[in-house]
């Protein structure tokens, strides 16, 4: 290891820092109690400074592609843009957190640092040019997920959900080692750049094929999507709009290192996969959002759907695919904190609020958050003026520009009934009697990050040129 | 200020409404009156274009462009030309009275209510003004959802279901020519080099599309115009949300909505897919006809006046579309004049069906009878509306069903004498329904209805005035729309031979070859009906 190679992965190095000494303060502080009494926010504070310093290391925009570690890791425009949205949605859990965590009596010090640690893992996916890199990526981003789920010691929800996670992620992680395997076996690399002139085989298909449960698990793709429901209902709230977010960027950033940027030549043999995949999910993630009525499982079913929509992009592939997915993350990851930063504001008798009922007459009582809610979630569907709309334009521009017709009608068409599952809500919030039991609780971190990400989603909406630009010079690496 | 007047129409309701939403919540009348200013000034500012606007041009004036996604092709640019330029006013026109009028029907959230409409507005301006591609889908879609929340907030008892149903419906339509759209600039991408949404630019040659890719993407634009018109039979959405909406957002859904798919079949269809229009007119012209005949048998059987009145609207939205897929100057003038007429004939009865439900409570026709006697003024305001709606001569829906009638006679005869059997039920519903509610012994618990107070004098007013504007002096609109139209359908530019006869005659049909210098004003007037003599045309009202 050079000091270029650490100067190349600075972003990485500056959040493991942070996370290691957020966890001794928060010991410091605390004297160690898991439960304590009164907390600071410092921890909060130390967290968010670690992310923004990630950040600047981050931002400057790569004149060239910068390989580090023998090639094995690779910063480029990809990583740049995959790391910043990483790096928003860690700061926005952050502070979303900061409130509940302390309401909820969860152990800050390691809520903060796993999320942190779990961004690395999402970023070092984006930056993988080795698929060793990207299994490593893969288990750093999501055991610290299964911990987070299981935060809440005394819930045995939250206990069920991080055992449901980590039983079903260890078998998806299997997947994928063995399709590593399978893809050495047929190939003699796991280089992706060398993996770029082998031809195909059916060795390696079926390598391609068990790397794409392991991806698919994480990003929830149906069929193996079964866990997010679940695992979203049980896991404290801000954990699971961390992990629908943080999960969804570094499955989709590594799959599109995988997919478009390594195995073009393959698109053929993958192609037709990954759009019977995108197909499923985005029917089956829509028609399951439809009946339910606790918004954190319909939350879950629709980031399922949503990950229908992002595959939409990987499988058309080329720079217009891969920007389309770009994009999309980042206007997801506004979208999807904000959903979820209204719930965190409620509270029913010391309990999550996330009962549909619950959100009556939010309008009444705090316009504001009702307002966030209304543009999340009009964005979640995809109807302008919110970013949501540009973000499925790139998508369907994307399919439609690779010829797969078939694919966009069913997102559209996926997207009219995802209507009326999101303007159920909307409208829940804007009609009706506050019931008596819910009560909102204030937080000037929470409220910030709610207005961030509400106007984050407008803005992109309203003003997509630079993100559009961005995607466009990112993708543009890729041939 | 022609350089940036379209922006600042777009923008004075989006400005009105953050200026409302800073208003507490509990001063509804200062939200309603900062709400009718914003608007008003919108309107001054439209009626302003409307005059300043330049008959006999046939491309866009007051154009504004700007980058707006440089990276993808997608431009911001506003335009107004003959088609658009008439309907730009009419919202300006309709919004701020719809405002007024609310003040009486409704009470609950005033102030949300004034906003939500206030963001409607801006929706539907920038949809008649916008000039590319993905700036009009933005609009158009973002007009949805406040009317969305206009009726699931303030409807009737059965409002949800209306709301969803009508989200759901014109959403389906929309999201297939979202993909048509993408599949145009695409195809621009290849022709031009350079992606882009610009429509101008799209239309500057052909597209080049085989003759399938073409029938399938007019198809798709033309179900997502025709759901929100909406045509026979993809109109189902129409009842219930006619009917559950609150009356003041009717006469929006009615009279500017629907405009808003007519609007797009002359902007989007028939320039950008000339030989799918050819070849599918027919077809839309056989479902004007459909919609025509059935909307006016099923309204004449409506109990409910506001099922009626939604009915008789799908009738008469028939010949709008039966004089666009006519393709011919006159009917397609015809069409574009009628859409201003029936935005505001529908618009003004839907605005009574308020005033009388508001006063009763009722919505069915049977709980009224004799009301002229206690509503002298309301029965006469009433009758005007209705006369102009049967388009009886001297008031607008004359001229403008008279003209599609016309030209549609000309390439498809068998259309219009079927039409015209619509004109004969829309005589039938009509009259009973005035029959029915003002007329016979007045009702007993009837008696002491107030009569129209000053604040429904002056929404009607205009209403009535431009019914008989209109109807007398139809020019200014037509010269408008004229040059537009006979570039849209590359007819040529003049119409009458210099030594024609002036066109004072009685309902003299100019031949479309007709041709004369186009700067004098009388030539540009084809097939206005002159003779004025009222007298013996007035008795058909009263049957």
């Amino acid at each position: 290891m050079t000091w270029n190679d650490l100067v190349a992965a600075s972003p990485e190095a500056v959040l493991v820092l942070t996370a290691c000494v957020v966890l001794i303060q928060d010991a410091w502080a605390t004297g160690g109690a898991l439960e304590a009494e009164r907390r600071g926010a410092a921890t909060t504070w130390l967290a968010l400074a670690g992310v923004c310093a990630a950040a600047i290391t981050a931002a400057p925009v790569p004149s060239d592609a910068v390989a580090a570690f023998g090639g094995m890791y690779v910063r480029d425009g990809i990583t740049r843009l995959a790391d910043l949205i990483a790096l928003g949605t860690a700061g926005a859990g952050v502070l979303l957190a900061d409130a509940y965590v302390r309401r909820m009596r969860l152990p800050a010090g390691e809520y903060c640092a796993l999320l942190l640690l779990s961004t690395v893992g999402a970023m070092l996916m984006a930056a993988s040019r080795n698929l060793i890199v990207l299994f490593l990526g893969l288990e750093v981003l999501s055991l610290p997920l299964y911990v987070l789920a299981a935060l809440a010691r005394r819930s045995t929800r939250s206990q069920e959900a991080g055992l449901k996670y980590l039983l079903l992620g260890a078998f998806a992680t299997a997947f994928f080692v063995y399709g590593v395997a399978l893809v050495y076996g047929a190939a003699g690399t796991l280089d992706l750049r060398a993996l770029g002139a082998v031809p195909g085989s059916p060795l390696l298909g079926g390598g391609l094929a068990l790397l794409t449960i392991g991806l698919g698990f994480e990003a929830a793709v149906v069929p193996f999507h079964n866990w997010a429901p679940d695992v979203s209902e049980g896991a404290p709230l801000p954990a699971v709009a961390f992990m629908s977010v943080a999960a969804k960027i570094g499955a989709f950033a590594g799959l599109i290192r995988v997919f478009p940027q390594g195995l073009a030549h393959l698109a053929p043999v993958w192609g037709p996969m990954l759009q019977a995949l995108a197909i499923a999910t985005m029917v089956l993630g829509n028609l399951s959002a439809l009946p339910q009525t606790n918004v954190k499982r319909l939350l879950a079913y629709s980031s399922v759907a949503h990950a229908g929509y992002l595959l939409i992009g990987v499988a058309a592939g080329g720079p217009a695919g891969t920007g389309a997915v770009l994009f999309y993350l980042a206007v997801y990851a506004a979208m999807n904190l904000g959903a979820f930063g209204v719930l965190l504001l409620l509270d029913r008798g010391g309990m999550e609020a996330d009962r549909l009922d619950d959100l009556a007459g939010l309008a009444g009582r705090a316009p504001w958050a009702a307002w966030a809610l209304a543009v999340c979630f009009v964005s979640l569907a995809g109807l302008p003026p919110a970013g949501g709309f540009f973000g499925k334009l790139y998508l369907f521009r994307a399919a439609l520009g690779a010829g797969q017709t078939g694919l966009a009608v069913v997102g559209v068409l996926t997207s009219v009934v995802s209507v009326f599952y999101y303007m159920r809500v909307v409208y829940t919030a804007f009609s009706g009697e506050a019931p008596a039991d819910v009560a909102v609780r204030r937080s000037a971190m929470a409220g910030a990050a709610l207005t961030a990400a509400a106007s984050g989603v407008l803005f992109y909406g309203i003003v997509p040129a630079r993100l559009t630009a961005a995607v466009q010079q990112a993708a543009a690496l890729l041939k | 200020m022609s350089a940036w007047a379209l922006s600042a129409l777009i923008g004075l309701p989006i400005a009105g409404a953050v200026a409302v939403a800073a208003i507490p919540r509990d001063r509804a009348g200062t939200a309603r009156a900062v709400g009718f200013a914003a608007a008003g000034l919108a309107f001054l500012l439209a009626a302003w274009v409307w005059t300043a606007f330049h008959p006999g041009q046939s491309g866009l004036q007051f154009e504004e462009r700007a980058a707006w996604v440089p990276a993808a092709g997608i431009g911001y640019h506003l335009g107004v030309d003959g088609l658009s330029v008439s309907l730009t006013a009419l919202v300006a026109l309709l919004v701020p009275l719809a405002i007024v009028a609310s003040a009486d029907q409704v009470k609950e959230r005033a102030r949300a209510f004034v906003l939500t409409l206030l963001l409607l507005e801006a929706g539907l301006l920038g949809t008649f003004l916008a000039q590319d591609l993905v700036l009009f889908y933005v609009f158009w879609e973002a007009m949805l959802i406040p009317m969305y929340f206009l009726i699931a907030l303030w409807g009737g008892p059965a409002r949800r279901g209306a709301a969803i149903k009508f989200l759901l419906y014109t959403m389906t339509g929309s999201v297939l020519m979202l993909l048509a759209i993408i599949a145009v600039y695409l195809q621009g991408g290849r022709l031009l080099g350079a992606p882009t949404s610009d429509l101008p630019a799209l239309l500057a040659r052909p597209l080049g599309s085989s003759p399938t890719v073409e029938a399938l993407l007019f198809g798709a634009f033309a179900v997502a115009f025709a759901i929100k018109m909406p045509v026979w039979p993809l109109h189902t959405w129409l009842p219930d949300a006619y009917a559950e909406a609150p009356p003041v957002v009717t006469v929006l859904l009615a009279g500017l909505m629907a405009k808003a798919g007519a609007y797009g079949l002359l902007r989007f269809c028939l320039p950008l897919f000339p030989d799918a229009v050819r070849a599918w007119g027919p077809l839309l012209a056989s479902l004007a006809v459909a919609g025509i005949l059935y909307g006016g048998a099923v309204a004449w059987a409506q109990g409910d006046l506001r099922r009626l009145l939604a009915y008789g609207s799908l009738s008469h939205m028939g010949f709008i579309l039966l004089g666009i897929f006519a393709l011919d100057v006159e009917s397609v003038q015809g069409s574009v004049l009628q859409m201003i007429n029936h935005g505001v004939s529908t618009g003004a009865l839907f605005v009574l069906a308020g005033m009388l439900i508001g006063r009763t409570g009722q919505a069915h026709t049977n709980a009224y009878g004799g009301l002229a006697a206690a509503t002298p003024a309301l029965a006469a305001v009433t009758l005007i509306v209705v006369a102009s709606s049967l388009a009886l001569p001297g008031t607008n829906g004359f001229v403008g069903e008279f003209l599609i009638l016309l030209g549609a006679f000309q390439t498809h005869p068998v259309h219009a004498v079927l039409a015209t059997i619509g004109v004969v039920l829309a005589a039938a519903y009509l009259l009973a329904f005035v029959g029915r509610i003002f007329h016979g012994p007045l009702r007993a618990e009837l008696r002491g209805l107030p009569d129209l107070r000053p604040r429904e004098y002056a929404v009607l007013a205009p209403l009535v005035a431009i019914i008989f504007w209109v109807g007398f002096v139809p020019g200014p609109l037509l010269d408008r729309s004229e040059a537009t139209v006979r570039a849209l359908l590359k007819a040529p530019a003049t119409l009458m031979p210099a030594d024609s006869p002036p066109a004072n005659t009685k309902f003299n049909p100019i031949p479309a070859t007709a041709a004369s210098p186009p700067r004098d004003p009388s030539s540009r007037r084809p097939a206005v009906p002159r003779d004025r003599n009222g007298a013996a045309l007035d008795p058909v009202v009263r049957p």
